[in-house]
């Protein structure tokens, strides 16, 4: 199974349940929960079944390439199902084994998460996957987007697709995962990973990143003023991806990191209920 | 109908741990109280849980409910029967309303003369009708630290309920929970023997799991799981760190436990043990293998997967290549950490507020320096280790700041010690670092070093004072902040390494330390309250040492505050009582004391002292007094009571023969006097007339 296979099977599989198959949203962002069609989605009444892949970007995370498992940024594969069908954990399950995962022959576990959020004011209840000991998927239970109860739950399934074909592929360090014929995951990402790691950790300016989580944050209220969510909700992402960068450069207090977080969450919450009071018009 | 067993299983997603367990712990109880309410008879209780199924099962539950037999009073018998006992209007009127024979009414004497009285007897329901409700009861009263909804339901629980099997005997007992109805197949094993298991009846439950590859005991679990992890370590040539609370939480993430072991790369077998072991510990649930003398970790693990041995090899290398990765962050970590010194950090401890109120950890930093040095004094700490103490108090907080600490917050002081070694502090400094953190949890080590100590108790002291002043002290079982441990500690590191300090005045000082702003009321009554507090800790402690209530009632109300002093004096008067001469002592004192309680402050003056006998008593008194207070010096207190309890006869002779009540105004005030200095003498060191000897 190569890399871009894992990405076409599940797409097969999550097509197959009914949902609506979208590609990645074009502005970084930590997670793939953070995509507007996850944190819009699980908001409201209505059913909503999406999957995309979404490259996750983690300033923090970054290792310079050096560790086998931990990078700047990774690919996540996002399903979201609201209302959560009763059967969920076997659908994921049988998609495990629609990847060609043997699960009799491995330890796949279900451990406990209690999954946050602080920035997008989310948290929900759920589990880390382990395969052999490895977290390959996070899986939650949506009980707050934005500060607000989710009614109906969403289930959440975010996997992590190099950790997963890793473990297929059976090597020892992500960047010799099998691409595309003789094309290795490290030949494609090796130098991006190692610069934006040496970006994010060294290189990035504190006060021009500090200064555009300011304008950035601005321009989100002025949106929300006009009752733009959408957009609104474009400039809490790059807010978010700003207070990253900081947290990567060590540019924060611990107290000031709190406010920065504050500041982020008060604009997702805002978005959320703008989005949710357009709904009723 | 015959009895049978009642067998409950929830079937669940995989639960939290902390959620299995305090399942198991509510629903015996619960079962057992709401069947004894509603009348059915039952044998033993049990609950087991997985991650996958809560259990409950009920022996030998009746077929139905006991009836229950209820009398109702109605009119007085005089009203209800004419002269010639016919029944009246009104006993017809109660017999009706009742719906039995006004024949079978019966006639009973009461407190308030004779009434007429229904028998009804009400027939119990079939336990399978009565048994929903109980259910419904049973799942509503059970409480869990974490709770979820899930799709379109309203229900909240730990984790989604999947299915329910309910059988009372070999019938459905038809029941609904969070939109699942009960039947009577349950799921197997995830992988090994998905089902779905059809339970014939409850009684044979058991046996269906074990075809189903799930061990549903969690008692039995844990006990094969550690003994199968023992084993693997015995095989690698050593013993697993098998922690309690690391194998509980193993034995509720599997159903079908199976050890395997895995190697650690020899270049990871540099870092710190305790990162090694909090890096399995946490990060993968595994346990660390150490030689049989303990003094070092082997490079290998022992884990437990959750199925057969199907393919062990292959989650061993799974699990051995994430536990590299683990470490090898680890290891980044400590190399990115490694940038800045312990020195260089503390300016970012003023950006980490400690708590509103009690400024910044900085601020915290520095309160626990100036404690430190007022303790070394106290102490008559060498300059050398007070030296030391300062600089562990100055860099103590310094790992809060790091990525290691971060990443694995238990190990909260060991990075500290390590990092200080890294940096060039001395050995010294470093583990009194470390020990400042000392004890975290109830039984653990205590610091040995005295600057560790110094430094140890210094932060307790202030953290108490602190939450003490801002008004936070524990109510009923609420702790938010841990204070009680924190006192806990504070006391057992005293006693555990026999210092002699006056905690009431220690809390002084840390007061003082406080900014104005911390206190929400006045210091005198926040200093109260500390020491009152601080006592209710330390008499639990005693207690716990076997030193009875009663006696220990009679030491602590003595100044000073001394933990390790009134200890002593209470393992003394137990030990006193036992001895012959304790009658002497406790008799004279009772008789000294209750007169005692008159004579204000006056002093006794020998010119006024006419009879013989209490002439004769003073003197012994003076003669025993100097001769107790040396025995008193020098901590005798056993000793001390033997001495003076030999006054007893010189006070029976006084009072069997002098009239202390003397109309002479002076002469009375004197013989008071002279009693209440008996009687103080006799007590000595403790409040002897609050001892109780009962318990």
């Amino acid at each position: 199974m190569t890399f871009q296979e894992m990405f076409l099977r599940l797409e097969q599989f999550w097509a197959a349940q009914g949902c609506v198959i979208m590609q990645p949203y074009d502005i970084e962002k930590g997670a793939g929960t953070m995509n507007p069609a996850t944190f819009f989605g699980a908001l409201g009444p209505d059913p909503w079944r999406v999957a995309y892949a979404e490259p996750s970007r983690r300033p923090t995370d970054g290792r310079y390439g050096e560790n086998p498992i931990r990078f700047y940024r990774y690919w996540q594969y996002q399903v979201l199902l609201k209302p959560s069908p009763d059967d969920v954990v076997d659908l994921y399950l049988q998609s495990l084994e629609h990847l060609g995962i043997d699960l009799k022959a491995n330890d796949l576990r279900f451990v406990e998460d209690e999954w946050e959020a602080p920035t997008l004011g989310a948290w929900g209840r759920g589990w880390e996957v382990w395969l052999n000991g490895l977290e390959v998927t996070q899986f939650t239970y949506f009980q707050q987007m934005g500060g607000l109860e989710c009614r109906p739950v969403s289930a959440e399934i975010t996997y992590g697709l190099e950790r997963l074909c890793a473990h297929l592929q059976g090597v020892d360090h992500l960047f010799e995962l099998r691409w595309q014929g003789p094309l290795r995951y490290g030949d494609v990402y090796r130098r991006e990973e190692y610069e934006h790691c040496r970006y994010s950790f060294e290189e990035a300016s504190i006060p021009l990143v500090r200064e555009m989580f300011d304008r950035f944050e601005e321009e989100a209220k002025r949106c929300l003023e006009a009752g733009l969510c959408f957009p609104a909700y474009d400039y809490v992402l790059k807010c978010s991806h700003c207070f990253n960068l900081l947290e990567a450069r060590r540019a924060m207090s611990v107290s000031e990191r709190a406010a920065y977080l504050l500041r982020v969450r008060e604009l997702a919450g805002k978005c959320a209920r703008v989005y949710l009071e357009g709904k009723v018009r | 109908m015959r009895a049978r067993d009642l067998l409950v299983e929830l079937g669940v997603e995989d639960m939290p741990p902390s959620c299995c367990l305090t399942a198991v712990e509510q629903l015996p109880g619960l079962l057992e109280r709401l069947l004894r309410d509603c009348g059915l008879s039952f044998q033993e209780v049990v609950a087991w849980a997985t991650p996958r199924r809560l259990v409950v099962r009920a022996r030998r539950v009746a077929a139905h409910q006991a009836p229950r037999v209820k009398r109702v009073r109605g009119p007085a018998a005089k009203v209800a029967f004419d002269q010639n006992g016919r029944p009246t209007a009104a006993a017809l009127g109660f017999a009706r309303a009742q719906g039995v024979a006004v024949e079978d009414l019966v006639v009973e004497d009461t407190a308030g003369g004779q009434y007429v009285f229904a028998v009804l007897r009400q027939e119990g329901r079939p336990a399978v009708e009565v048994l929903p409700e109980v259910l419904t009861a049973m799942v509503a009263a059970l409480e869990f630290p974490k709770m979820m909804r899930w799709g379109t339901h309203e229900v909240r629980f730990p984790r989604p309920v999947r299915w329910i099997v309910a059988l009372w005997g070999d019938q459905v007992v038809p029941w609904e929970f969070a939109g699942v109805r009960s039947g009577a197949y349950t799921r197997g094993h995830r992988f090994l023997a998905p089902g779905p298991w059809l339970i014939p009846a409850a009684e044979e439950y058991a046996a269906v799991m074990e075809s189903a590859k799930v061990l549903v005991d969690h008692n039995e679990r844990k006990k094969v799981i550690a003994a199968q992890v023992q084993e693997a370590a015995r095989q690698l040539g050593g013993v697993a760190v098998t922690a309690e609370e690391l194998l509980e939480e193993v034995t509720f993430m599997v159903e079908w436990p199976t050890a395997f072991s895995a190697a650690i790369d020899a270049e990871f077998m540099e870092l710190p043990r305790e990162v090694l072991e909090v890096a399995l510990r946490v990060a993968e649930r595994c346990f660390a293998v150490q030689t049989p003398e303990g003094d070092r970790l082997l490079p290998a693990f022992v884990g437990v997967r959750d199925g057969g041995p199907e393919g062990l090899q292959r989650v061993a290398a799974g699990y051995r290549w994430v536990v590299r990765a683990r470490l090898a962050d680890a290891a980044f970590f400590i190399r990115k950490d490694c940038e800045l010194s312990l020195q260089d950090r503390l300016p970012l401890l003023k950006g980490i507020v400690y708590h509103r109120g009690l400024g910044s950890v900085a601020d915290k930093s520095r309160r626990v320096r100036r404690l430190s040095a007022v303790l070394c004094e106290l102490l008559h700490v060498p300059a050398e280790a007070a030296r030391c103490a300062d600089r562990a108090a100055e860099l103590a907080k310094a790992d809060l700041t790091t990525e290691m600490v971060r990443e694995f917050p238990d190990l909260e002081g060991c990075i500290g010690r390590e990092y200080a070694l890294r940096g060039g502090e001395s050995p010294d400094v470093a583990q009194a670092i470390f020990e400042s953190r000392l004890p975290r949890w109830a039984g653990d080590i205590i610091p040995e070093t005295t600057a560790g100590t110094v430094v140890a108790l210094a932060d307790r002291l202030d953290t108490l004072a602190g939450f003490f002043a801002l008004g936070e002290q524990p109510t009923g079982s609420q702790d938010p902040f841990a204070l009680r441990r924190h006192a806990l500690g504070l006391l057992s590191i005293l006693l555990g390494r026999q210092l002699r300090l006056d905690l009431a005045e220690v809390f002084h000082r840390a007061l003082s330390l406080l900014p104005q702003e911390a206190f929400a009321r006045g210091k005198e009554e926040v200093w109260r309250a500390l020491v009152e507090f601080v006592k209710t800790r330390l008499r639990g402690l005693l207690l716990e040492e076997g030193l009875p209530g009663g006696v220990v009632d009679a030491v602590l109300p003595r100044p000073p505050l001394d933990p390790v002093g009134l200890r002593l004096r209470a393992r003394h008067l137990d030990r006193f009582l036992r001895d012959p001469a304790a009658e002497d002592l406790l008799l004279a004192h009772r008789r000294a004391y209750n007169l005692s309680r008159r004579a204000g402050d006056w002093r006794v003056r020998p010119e006024l002292l006419q009879a013989r006998p209490e002439a004769e008593l003073w003197e012994q008194l003076q003669l025993r007094r100097e001769r107790a207070g040396r025995l008193l010096d020098r901590e005798d207190y056993f000793g001390y009571w033997k001495e003076v309890a030999a006054l007893r006869s010189a006070v029976d002779r006084f009072l069997d023969n002098v009239l202390v009540m003397a109309e002479d105004v002076a002469l009375r005030r004197n013989r008071l006097a002279l009693c209440r200095e008996t009687a103080e003498l006799l007590a000595g060191p403790v409040e002897l007339h609050l001892l109780r000897r009962a318990d």
